[in-house]
């Protein structure tokens, strides 16, 4: 395999419209399960998120009293930002946009905005159950988010860099998923759930009224459902770099398997969904710090030790 | 030229938003004026080309105002959202006191003859960043770190009002702890 | 575009005390249409009332329908046979771009300021616009208080962890997803900590002819068998989708909308073996519900929804699930006993919720109440309940 390199800034109109299609196809396989689900046709499923685009950005914004309208706008619109912001240094095949010496941590500290952006959209509606739904998801990030940084630190620490780019080359032999399973299966949850996804979708559940969704509607709302997707699918490709050697793989071209892989990753997550009840932030909180959080510090210890003994 | 505009529009940025903090009524809107601040002054260092911190500032600060907004949310007596309020106190000494230290800093800043660069920078500034704080210094982290843990233990069990006897009963035999919300473990 | 945009329209559905059965005909319709059922009003495209609602009622539905955030319809169907033709004529009237757009210009850009007495009478459903910050005492005092937005502020109060937090009212209901048709439950809430709760039930005009509940144990005859595997599954639907696990509730749902078009009950058992199988097995259920009770005083309740003696909220799924495969299969004639005292058993329910939702936080109350599956039809048969 080449070396990753860094390309013309110019790509990066590109990037935006890639993690949209990618994200569009998640959100048409989610469509799929919904409608097969229900019993209906399997295209009637896969037209589901343009159809619902179509209806949102026919649908009137809304206001509500009291409502701070600025924090409110930054926090809808913030998550699509942050996860274009994440693209930046995630490689497709042998191509990154820029590779930042400290790659690793710039993915970390845009899920970090999440933290901030989520709270914004429960906390500008001046509503009750979108405040609920604000405070659940920082009561979420507090247990994942240390997990998910020994899970990123993981990888960095086997190829003794945070850039992403030899993070990829050091799976030139042995991908990280094969010696670093819990790390993968931390980073996986972790992605699921600051994307606000599945069984961590709390914040936005039916049982506070869509919580932060509750008092959103038309491009606000089309703004928030798009930035999950596309903070899923951005976790899917950074997990394709961090743990399946990138673009790695057999007679495809590079940036093909990238494509390949992270489609797979995102599937699985989508079908994660609604496969398993809601897990509370409050019941998640003791499993992450008594179970998760040592087990995967023992697998970076792990990985440091073996590190260590070969040089 | 282009790195020069945009240096001074992060600074206009980093100052403007500082002063929002003082100036805005609302709780939410100034913590996060800071955190605009904070924001502006990590992509500065980023311009350094130190990445590491600029980075870590940016991390850092977020998260921080994220768990800031809820302290001073819970510890405000009445529903910040809603009422306007000023977020100033003492407002005759702080402003001496910024002023001066802000004049001390820009003075210092501008007046101090600093020497020129003599050799140059390495070539993995992460790297060598993490040797000049691990290498030499490990002794001080390991030293600093377990007391640093040890006073965040120290502090929640101060601050905690319930012990393990409140929880598990005078003879510690409850099977199940008595909790005012169950956690995921049952322990 | 607009085609496009109302292919999959979202629908709120207000259902009245006694409109159980319209409420489950329009969630089987919208799933056959492949549309969705709203949230909130904020995400809702249509609102529809399902059957005739009371003055209080009404005015909910007044209040949903100016937080509904256009093109919006507003339209209502009293038997189940109308759905679909309810449902027709919304999406053409969603797709008239000439009465939207009057509708749109009449409307002010501004949400509606919360009166005062609609702030204290809390006949709120949804959201901020209903949110109540009123203090609970003292109100002369606060009088001169600023009232941004013509909201009180709050005040505080001791919390469980014996600090001072601030106390929030907030209503749950009458409108809420998987929420009794009806039901308002007044909540003080600290933070998502619900500290003390009162419950009353928004009756209907009258008393609707659908979905009468049965009150004698004769031999089942087919079609109270029927009803009972379909208020069951529907109580099941509603906890499990409350507990987050929306393919097992869109199973028990589909049993559901099957037995009521007039599946044979034979055809549903295995649907049901299969959910009720991986309902018990699953253990991330059984994590996520641990703990969560809804009191001694159910398990004795000779109510016919909770016969296996179970008072955990799983326990009581599981046993509805058992119990709807039990009437599927004939086992037993009397596998669908339903109700000998509504009134006193629907009394003695919404008596028990204070209590059972002191100190819970929305939520587990929101498990408790969809595990207490309070039937709210009947307060509507006898008007002198109301207090």
């Amino acid at each position: 395999m080449n070396d990753i390199v860094e390309v013309n800034p110019g790509w990066a109109l590109l990037a935006p419209v890639v993690l949209g299609l990618l994200a569009l196809a998640g959100a048409a396989l989610n469509g799929i399960l919904v409608a097969r689900a229900e019993g209906r046709s399997f295209r009637s499923g896969a037209v589901i998120p343009v159809l619902e685009t179509a209806r949102l950005m026919r649908q009137r914004r809304r206001t509500t009293v009291a409502a701070d309208v600025l924090l409110w706008r930054i926090g809808c619109a913030g998550l699509v930002v942050t996860a274009v912001l994440k693209t930046a240094v995630i490689p497709v095949g042998p191509w990154v946009l820029a590779d930042i010496p400290v790659g690793v941590v710039w993915f970390n500290t845009m899920d970090v905005f999440v933290w901030a952006l989520v709270w914004l959209i429960g906390w500008g509606a001046n509503s009750a159950h979108a405040l609920v739904g604000g405070y659940r998801f920082l009561a979420q990030a507090v247990s994942y988010e240390l997990p998910l940084m020994f899970a990123l630190v993981t990888p960095a620490v086997a190829a003794h860099s945070l850039r992403v780019s030899d993070v990829v080359a050091a799976q030139q032999e042995l991908w990280f998923i094969v010696w670093m399973p819990i790390a993968f299966v931390v980073f996986c949850l972790s992605v699921v759930a600051f994307s606000n996804w599945g069984p961590f979708a709390t914040s936005a559940s039916a049982d506070i009224a869509g919580g932060i969704l509750t008092e959103v509607s038309g491009v606000d709302r089309l703004l928030i459902l798009a930035g999950r997707y596309a903070l899923l699918t951005t976790g899917a490709a950074f997990a394709v770099a961090l743990f399946f050697g990138g673009g790695a793989g057999p007679l495809l071209p590079g940036w093909l398997w990238t494509l390949v892989k992270t489609l797979l990753l995102l599937a699985a997550f989508v079908t994660l969904r609604h496969r398993l009840p809601a897990v509370r932030p409050e019941r998640l909180a003791e499993v992450a710090w008594i179970i998760v959080l040592p087990a995967v510090l023992l697998q970076t210890l792990v990985v440091s030790i073996v590190v260590a003994v070969r040089g | 030229m282009l790195s020069v505009i945009v240096f001074s529009a992060l600074a206009v940025i980093a100052l403007a938003s500082g002063i929002a903090v003082f100036r805005v009524d609302s709780m939410a809107r100034a913590t996060y004026a800071l955190a605009v601040s904070f924001v502006a002054v990590g992509v500065m260092l980023l311009m350094f080309d130190l990445d590491y911190i600029g980075v870590i500032t940016i991390l850092m600060m977020v998260m921080e105002m994220a768990i800031m907004a809820i302290y001073m949310i819970m510890f405000m007596g009445m529903n910040p959202a809603l009422m306007p309020m000023s977020m100033v106190h003492n407002k005759r000494w702080s402003a001496i006191l910024a002023v001066g230290t802000f004049l001390l800093l820009a003075g210092g800043a501008l007046l101090i003859p600093w020497a020129a660069r003599t050799g140059s920078p390495a070539a993995d500034l992460t790297a060598s960043l993490g040797e000049a704080i691990m290498g030499s210094k490990m002794l001080v982290m390991l030293t600093v770190s377990p007391i640093l843990f040890a006073t965040i233990v120290a502090a929640l069990v101060l601050a905690n009002p319930r012990g393990r006897y409140d929880r598990w009963g005078d003879e510690l035999n409850r099977p199940t702890p008595d909790d005012p919300q169950q956690g995921g473990l049952g322990r | 575009m607009a085609g496009h945009a109302t292919r999959r329209v979202h629908v709120l559905v207000l259902e009245v005390p006694g409109w159980g059965e319209t409420r489950m005909r329009v969630e089987a319709e919208l799933a056959r249409r492949g549309w969705a059922p709203a949230i909130s009003p904020a995400d809702a495209d249509v609102l529809l009332v399902c059957g005739e609602p009371g003055q209080e009622l009404e005015s909910v539905c007044a209040r949903l329908w100016s937080q509904l955030p256009g093109p919006r319809v507003r339209a209502a169907v009293i038997t189940a046979s109308d759905v679909a033709s309810t449902l027709d004529r919304a999406v053409d009237e969603l797709l008239d771009e000439a009465s939207q757009q009057s509708d749109a210009r009449t409307r002010s850009r501004r949400p509606a300021e919360p009166r005062d007495e609609i702030a204290h009478t809390e006949h709120a459903a949804h959201g901020s616009s209903s949110e109540s910050t009123e203090p609970d005492m003292d109100m002369d005092m606060d009088m001169d208080m600023p009232k941004p937005g013509g909201i009180p502020l709050a005040n505080g109060g001791p919390d469980r962890d014996g600090l001072e937090m601030d106390v929030l009212h907030v209503p749950l209901g009458p409108v809420l997803p998987h929420w009794p048709a009806g039901l308002v439950v007044r909540c003080v809430l600290q933070g998502d900590v619900i500290v003390s709760a009162k419950a009353e039930i928004l009756p209907a005009a009258q008393p609707s002819g659908d979905g009468l509940v049965p009150d004698d144990r004769r031999p089942l005859a087919d079609d109270e068998r029927r009803r009972a595997v379909i208020r069951r599954s529907d109580a099941a639907a509603s906890v499990l989708a409350l507990a987050g696990w929306s393919f097992a509730a869109g199973r028990a749902r589909r049993i559901r909308d099957a037995v009521a078009s007039g599946t044979a009950l034979l055809d549903v058992t295995a649907d049901l073996d299969k959910l009720a199988r991986s309902v018990a097995r699953s253990w991330t259920l059984r994590w996520t519900l641990k703990g969560i009770t809804v009191g001694e005083c159910l398990a004795h309740a000779d109510d016919g929804m909770g016969q296996s003696g179970s008072e955990t909220v799983r326990g009581r799924l599981i046993g509805w699930l058992e119990e709807a495969r039990r009437t599927a299969r004939d086992d037993k004639a009397e596998g669908a006993y339903e109700l000998q005292d509504p009134l006193a058993l629907q009394r003695s329910r919404l008596g028990e919720i204070p209590r059972l939702l002191n100190g819970t936080d929305i939520a587990t109350a929101r498990l408790i109440i969809a595990a207490l599956a309070i039937e709210t039809a009947p307060v509507a048969q006898t008007p002198q309940s109301r207090t």
